[in-house]
Parts: structure tokens; sequence; C-alpha cells
């Protein structure tokens, strides 16, 4: 037995000793999608009230023209939308902890994260890599670290593979998953002037809807009302074809939200059934055409909205910014 | 839990010091019991209900089966712990697909019915230890077996993590003996457990996930390729199915004999079969010699008229098939392998062939009639799995008809694009397994100096975790 441990300690260390220089070699890009991280929680800190948060996964980062939201609302919108994969609890808690008093938010989770949890460990270790302290917003529960483990040999392949791409000077495509894609209120706006690319619809969203993210929805809520900050819902667009697909779905979803949550939705479901040709890459990055419409509408419903909450929350005339 | 995830990286080898820690034989085996609960509870810990549930039946049927008095309660107990299994396998497998055909035929004869579907999860691995636990009551039955009187023994076999999830489906006369003997630590078994567990990894990382790259893409919309294209995602279907499923066998030996048990051989180089009768003893061993000796053996075998025979080879081929999946797919294939036995059953060909047998002859160059058999053989599995790997039937039958009609059109050929990665990989694995078929498997050189093995496994790691594809696809048998 220790013949066997030292030989195994021994090609271990060998081992080890690849991995750590490999890590070494593969410093986390700056240019990376994810590292717009920095720039969005910049953005939060240091923009003046009166704001406008939005919060979802890329969805929201693809679908939006924030500068529009400026000029209808008379308020600083911060797009915070990243990645779905990064888990609803992750995004609800870095809005909970970026937002101040006097903010609007308007939550915009995706269809799916009702039915699952959608944290992945490629895209938690990638925005951990650009952005460590962001390791206190993520739900540090057992399903985290299990999703941690049970997928984490995937990120130190990519770590090999930065490895390999500069040992080889290949480049893998970039735009409109690069940094310089987003524009200064933290909207995705480089594929803008792209062609929209083919891409497979969902077929499903998943088994069933979760009840306990309409209570960490309306938990969320709770608290950050309790400091003077306003809250709505308001549901994505999907392609037509993924709406059609998952309609009966979408159906249940809305009677569910209907009966159970306790924040204003500014849509319903059924209204945001967009034609394909709407979309760039997925069932739900919009176009440039497709962000217009849906900021469009939007801000009507926000200016609605806001118009019943008193005089104290109605849109202002913008601060100068920093 | 997944055998190439991290959670087993740090899991097998706590379990691994612990176990050789306790040195007592029931303490390991309660120790294991313990490992493999966790193991399987890892997935989801209601899975764990079931288990228990199907492990105490045959446990208790067992006891009732050799203490009965009368062939008539034995012959009761050992139905129960039928109904109690293949309920089980019934309610999460097929009911949804008993409940569709009933209703269509329903339908054609003019009854409305009321469509029934039930949303349930198929619990990770039910289909094999159910198998396991139902073999095991079968052998007390017939006498092969005294039943175990050690419930930490019996817990400690049917839950072993290493082969719990995809088999290899032991029997219990090979291995419930080894939980009750003691274990000690062997040093050539352990190194050969890693060389093992490291050939498995590099198999399903480096092969099986890139082959699904192609093959996803490709049966995921049928419409929207050709012939052509469609044939050689079936080739690369072929491989990842084969690499996918034999990696699992591979990582669960080597698992085992970490802790100083042997498995069966559940796979021996099966695509270097020279007829499909020798294909289905070298594919899936545990699972082929379960329905040989559990149905088609009672059935009569081949010791009955030809009829009969017939009859048993079919019959034993199709509830393999239905094994598989709940669907039509799975029964056409299963029936087209039964019907491509049927010329050696009828004619009485008696095979001697064991898996440890070299497939393809001794000789380094197997002869053109060897390999033109081998070939042979083998687009014939491949035509069969395309209706393992449809959806449906509607789309196995699109599948063929496109390849019927593309393999003899130039232009389809124009658009085929291989991977250079795949290029490179699958001739070099083929030749590896075809020069190492003598072996277990191919990483068994004992020729090489050790610092030359070291550095083969080095460069096999580093390689399959830096050409892996970027995500990862759950290992196919898992959803059996």
């Amino acid at each position: 037995m220790s013949r066997f441990l030292a030989e195994v300690g021994l090609f271990v260390f060998l081992q080890s000793i690849i991995l750590v220089t490999a890590i070494q070699l593969s410093a986390p890009e700056p240019t990376a999608y994810l590292a717009a991280v920095v720039a969005k929680e910049e953005l939060a800190k240091t923009t003046p009230s009166p704001r406008l948060l939005l919060v979802g996964g890329s969805g929201l980062a693809f679908g939006m023209d924030s500068p529009a939201l400026r000029e209808s609302l008379h308020r600083e919108p911060i797009n915070l939308g990243l990645q779905a994969s990064l888990g609803f609890g992750f995004i609800l808690n870095q809005a909970e902890r970026l937002a101040q008093p006097g903010d609007w938010i308007v939550l915009l989770p995706e269809y799916n994260h009702y039915y699952i949890r959608m944290d992945e460990a490629l895209t938690i270790a990638r925005l951990l890599e650009q952005s460590p302290e962001s390791w206190r917003d993520f739900p540090r529960d057992f399903q985290f670290f299990k999703v941690l483990l049970d997928s984490g040999l995937y990120f130190l392949r990519e770590r090999l593979w930065r490895v390999y791409l500069k040992q080889t000077g290949a480049e893998e495509a970039r735009p409109p998953y690069h940094i310089d894609s987003f524009n200064r209120e933290g909207d995705v706006v480089g594929h803008w002037e792209m062609i929209a690319k083919d891409h497979a619809p969902m077929a499903r969203l998943g088994v069933e809807v979760d009840p306990d993210v309409i209570d960490q929805i309306n938990e969320f809520a709770a608290r950050v009302e309790s400091r003077g900050i306003h809250v709505w819902l308001a549901h994505p667009p999907v392609e037509a074809r993924t709406f059609d697909l998952c309609q009966d779905s979408l159906r249940e979803l809305q009677a569910t939200l209907d009966q159970n949550l306790k924040v204003k939705q500014l849509n319903q479901i059924d209204e945001m059934r967009y034609p394909d040709e709407l979309f760039y890459d997925t069932a739900y990055h919009l176009t440039r055409a497709g962000a217009e419409r849906r900021t469009s509408q939007l801000s009507e419903r926000i200016q609605a909205a806001a118009a019943t909450i008193g005089p104290d929350s109605k849109a202002t005339d913008p601060q100068p910014t920093k | 839990m997944s055998f190439t995830s991290l959670t087993y990286l740090l899991f097998l080898p706590t379990v691994f010091a612990v176990y050789w820690l306790l040195r007592d034989r029931v303490k390991q085996n309660f120790w294991l019991a313990a490992a493999s609960y966790f193991f399987y509870g890892w997935w989801d810990w209601r899975f764990c209900f079931l288990m228990l549930i199907s492990s105490m039946v045959d446990y208790v049927a067992a006891i009732g089966i050799e203490t009965s008095k009368t062939t008539r309660s034995r012959r009761l107990i050992l139905l129960f712990s039928c109904l109690i299994n293949f309920g089980m396998l019934g309610f999460f497998k097929y009911a949804n697909f008993f409940s569709d055909n009933i209703r269509a035929v329903a339908a054609a004869a003019g009854i409305p019915m009321s469509e029934f579907t039930i949303q349930v999860t198929l619990p990770v691995g039910i289909s094999f230890y159910t198998f396991q636990t139902m073999s095991y009551a079968f052998d007390v039955y017939f006498g092969k077996m005294r039943a175990s009187r050690n419930l930490i023994d019996y817990l400690a076999y049917v839950s072993f993590f290493p082969q719990l999830v995809a088999g290899p489906i032991e029997r219990a006369t090979h291995f419930l003996p080894q939980f009750s003997a003691s274990r000690s630590f062997n040093l050539d078994q352990a190194r050969s457990g890693c060389r093992q567990i490291i050939w498995g990894v590099v198999k399903k990382l480096l092969l099986a996930d890139n082959f699904a790259l192609t093959v996803d893409l490709c049966y995921g919309d049928v419409t929207a390729y050709n012939g052509v294209q469609l044939a050689f995602a079936t080739l690369c279907f072929a491989f990842q199915i084969y690499c996918d499923f034999s990696a699992y066998s591979d990582i669960a030996t080597g698992s085992a004999r970490l802790f100083g048990f042997e498995l069966m051989r559940n796979f021996a180089y099966p695509y270097f079969s020279q007829d499909v009768t020798e294909f289905w003893r070298r594919w899936h061993i545990s699972l082929s010699t379960w329905f040989r000796d559990y149905i088609f053996f009672p059935l009569g075998g081949s010791l009955v008229g030809p009829l009969l025979r017939m009859r048993n080879v079919m019959l034993t081929f199709v509830l393999s098939g239905l094994w598989h999946g709940a669907s039509w797919n799975f029964i056409i294939w299963g029936f087209l392998n039964g019907l491509a036995l049927l010329p050696a059953v009828l004619r009485g060909t008696r095979y001697h062939l064991k898996p440890t047998d070299t497939p393809g002859g001794e000789a380094l160059w197997p002869g053109w009639w060897t390999l033109t058999k081998i070939l042979g053989t083998f687009l014939f599995i491949c035509f069969t799995w395309i209706f393992f790997r449809a959806q449906t039937l509607t789309e196995s039958m699109t599948i063929i008809q496109k390849i019927g009609m593309d393999l003899t059109n130039p232009s389809a050929w124009q658009h085929v694009v291989v991977g250079r990665r795949l290029n490179m990989i699958l001739p070099c694995f083929l030749l590896l397994e075809w020069v190492q078929r003598r072996h277990e498997h191919p990483l068994v050189l004992p020729w090489a100096p050790r610092w030359a093995r070291w550095v083969l496994y080095t460069i096999l790691i580093w390689g399959t975790l830096l050409f892996m594809p970027g995500a990862s696809s759950p290992f196919i048998y898992f959803q059996f």
C-alpha cells in the first residue's frame, strides 16, 4: 500500500507541476465578455440618482437601448444584464447590493430561470477570474458548490485552451461576446450592425415552475422596497418559434405568476412573442430593431407604473453624471 | 455523480483512504454501502429510497424462497419480487409508452380515451440495479446460490458505486462472494485499476464527447443534412456509443479494482467481430448474458424446434431493445439484431467464443476475408444504430431514405466536413485498439518501462483535457 501511495503521490505531484504552470500561463482575458462585470459595477457605484437598474441575463444585455430609456424616463439606466447562467441568485444578490434608495429596479428574468437553476460552473469561474469580489454575490449553498465540483473540469480545459491558443497564435472569434461590444450603459450593441445568425429554437423550458424562484423574487422585492426602492418585473421577448413550441408552459407560467407573484408585472408573457427576424443568435438576444422595439414598450410601461407610485418617485430631470 | 467530474476525483480517493484504513471486512462493506448511497444520492437523494426498496424486496424474497417448504410458495415469492421490480421499472420507464400506444390502438378502433401521462424523472441506473437484484432472486430460486443472511454485504453488493449506475450488471454468484470474503490490498490490481480509469476517462472525454458534437448536430435536425452527412453522423455515433459506454465500464472496473474487487468484463472489442453473433458476445456482455440466462435459456434456448428457437431469439432481442427505452425505435433495433442472429441459431452453430479470445485472429494483418467480415458486421451494426439514436421511427426512416438516395450522389459528398480533430483521433484510436486487442484495454503495456508509461499517461491526460469539448455530455447509458 505504501508503495502504491508513493507512486500515486509522485504521479500526482508531476501532474500538479503541469497544472500550476498551465494556470500561471493562462491569465484571465481582460477583453472577455464577462469582464464587463467590472464596468457595470463601477457604473452602478458611481452613477448618481435618479437611476433605473435593469436586472437580468444576456437577454437583457443583448436586448436593450438604455440611452433611449434615459431620454424617455429621465433616469440614468444601468444595464446589469450579463449571463443567465450566472444563476438567478447571483443576479438578484448583485442587484440588491448595488441598488440605492430612490432607485427603480426592473427585473427581467429569462423564462428558464423559473424552471431550473441555471448556475453553470464555467460561467461562474470565468466571472470570478475577472472579478473575484463577485464571490460575495453567489448563493454559496450546497447546490452552488455541487455545480462547481461537477463541472469544474471544463474550466481547467478552458485555461489549457488559452495557453494552447497563445502558443499557436490562433485567436478565437470574439465579437459580439467581447468587452468592446458594450456601450456605456452596459447594453451589448456590438452586434447591431451584424447579420443575425441561424440558431435552433428552444424546444422546452422545463418540467414545472419552481415556486422557490417566485418566493425569491417576492423576498427580494420586500427587502429592497423597505429601503425605498421600487421594483417591477417585466417579461423578456422570445422568438415566435420558441414561443410556439413552449406556449403551454408559458401560459402555465403566466397563471402561476399572476397567482403568486407580489411584484407588479409590467407586461404579460403573451405580448412578448416577437417575430423571429428580431433575434440575433439565440431565442432571447435581440437585434437592434428588436432592442429598440422592446425598449420603447418597456419605457411606456415603466412610465405608466411610475405614475401610480406617488410624486416622490416620478421621473425627474437627470442629474449631471460624474 | 459523474465519473468524469471533479466531484468523483475527490470522492474516490476519500472512499479509498477510509476503506483501507478500516481493516475489518464488515466495516469496509458498511463504508462502501454508505459511500455508494451518497454517490447515488448526489443525483437526487430521493433515488436512494427506490434502490433501498428494490434491494430489500429481493433480500427478503431470496430468504423467503430458500426457507419456503413448497414449490408453489417459492414461485409466489419470486413472482412477488418480479412484480415489484418490474412494477418500478414499468412506472418510471414504460408507463407513458404503454399509455400512448393503448390510446393509439383505442383511437384506431374508434374508442375515445383521455390522455394520461406521468411526469416523472427516470431514476438513474434503475434498469441496472433492478436487473441485478432480480438476478440474485432468480439464482437463489434456481438453487445456484444460497441466500445472503448478511444485510450489509448484500446492500454493498447491490449499491456498489462503480457499477451501480451503468453496469456491468453483476451476477450474485460472481460478485456477492467477493463481499463475503476478506480483501487485502494488491499492488498490481490497484495499478491496473488506475490504468483502466485513465483509459476510460480518455475514451469518454476525448473520443465520445467529440463524436457527440457531430452526432447531436446532425441528429438534432435531420432535415437540414443530406444523406452522406447523416451517414457520417451515424458512423460517429457508432464510435460515440462504444467509447462512451465502454469508458464507463473501464472506469467502473478500474475503480472496483482499487477496492480489491473484480467486475465482469463488459466489452471485448465488439467492432472487430466477424458476425453479429460474435458482436453480441463482445458488446454489453453483462446485459446480453443476463437476457440469455434469464429469458433465452428458460424459454428453451436453442434446444427446441426451429420455430420455437426463432421465437426465443426474437423475444429475447425485442425485450433487450425494450430494456433500453420505451420506444418503438428500440424495439425495432432489438428486432433487427435478433433477425441477424437467426441464421446462426437455425443452423445450430455452436459458439465457443470467450470475451478473452482475440478478435480477428492473432495475426497483426487479419486477411482480406476477415477484414471484409469485420467491415460488413460493423456496417450492419451502424445501420441498427440509426434506430437507436433517432428520436422517432419516422426520423429513422427519413435518415435511411436520405442515406440511400445520397450515397450515390457525388454532389452530396461535397458537403461532408470532417473535423481535423476527428480525422486524427479516430484512426489512431482504431489502430491502438487493433494492435492491443489481445489485452483488456490498450494501456496494458507490460513491455514498456515505467517512465515511458508515465509519459504516455501524462500526454493522454493533458491531451484529453485540452481537446475535449467545452461542455459535458452525460454518459449515454444514464438514460436507460
